[in-house]
């Protein structure tokens, strides 16, 4: 089964652009977000959550991918 | 070859020069389990490109899996809007979920850092697996998907042969007894669209 991850995209709400974001798959909701990875997955670790799902803010919210 | 079924992720974009209205983009995002070489994993978001090169991660990844960087091979990659990108490059353990778990060697490059995911490209011929994808079933049903203007039912294909397809045969033959119907049977883990989607992929394949 593929996983869902529709979802994730309403937990971004109001987080600034850039940012990495730490989420628990568990608890569906965002641990720890800021502008270094590294410190973010501390962070995430650090309130109990070994294996977060790391994602970053798009820094345009209008940028298309190619 | 085996097939599995992955629904596309639809992104909100902002408004812009082009999209006054902002616009709906569809992205056939996949969680993936990232494993690498030295033990280290960690979920992440990927999403097949099957007309790129080699699979590529960002570089923050490759810190996180305290992979000791500038040990790794090297070389340059570019894409639009970048180029010259110093790449480094590990034998890593991707696990999409669904019984697909196949090593490649792929590449981490600051240049995927704006974007956070990774993408799933071509890989190299010593794994002896294949990834490759396509939009839907075919391009007529997408076709169909956007003239009628509704909700998007996309999904991605994503077909692999080699070791990792042992155990898709399996996965197969428990999405075909669902027959579409989607069952209550506490064993079942299934969706009903995926079943029905994944029932008709597994019909269409040539036995």
């Amino acid at each position: 089964m593929a996983t869902a991850i529709v979802d994730l995209f309403d937990l971004l709400e109001g987080i600034p652009a850039g940012a990495w974001v730490a989420i628990s798959e568990r608890q569906h909701s965002v641990l720890a977000y800021g502008a270094d990875a590294q410190t973010v997955l501390s962070e995430a670790q650090s309130k109990g959550e070994d294996q977060p799902l790391i994602v970053r803010v798009p820094e345009q919210a209008s940028s298309m991918f190619f | 070859m085996v097939k599995i079924s992955y629904d596309y992720t639809p992104v909100d974009l902002a408004a812009s020069e082009p999209y006054p209205q902002g616009i709906t983009m569809h992205r056939p995002l996949i969680r993936a389990r990232i494993t690498a070489s030295n033990g280290n994993s960690l979920p992440w978001l990927v999403m097949p490109d099957s007309g790129a090169d080699a699979c590529l991660l960002p570089l923050s990844l490759a810190i996180l899996l305290k992979l000791d960087v500038l040990s790794l091979p090297k070389t340059l990659t570019g894409g639009v809007g970048s180029s010259a990108n110093v790449t480094y490059y590990d034998t890593v353990t991707l696990n999409l979920g669904s019984g697909i778990e196949f090593k490649a060697y792929v590449g981490f490059t600051a240049g995927m850092e704006n974007v956070g995911f990774g993408l799933l490209g071509q890989d190299d011929s010593s794994t002896n697996i294949t990834l490759s994808s396509c939009i839907g079933r075919n391009d007529s049903q997408l076709k169909r998907v956007r003239s009628s203007q509704k909700t998007p039912s996309r999904h991605i294909l994503v077909s692999c042969a080699g070791p990792g397809a042992r155990s898709l045969r399996g996965l197969a033959h428990f999405w075909r007894k669902c027959h579409g119907r989607c069952c209550s049977r506490p064993s079942c883990t299934c969706r009903e669209p995926t079943s029905r989607r994944f029932s008709a992929a597994a019909r269409d394949r040539p036995r």
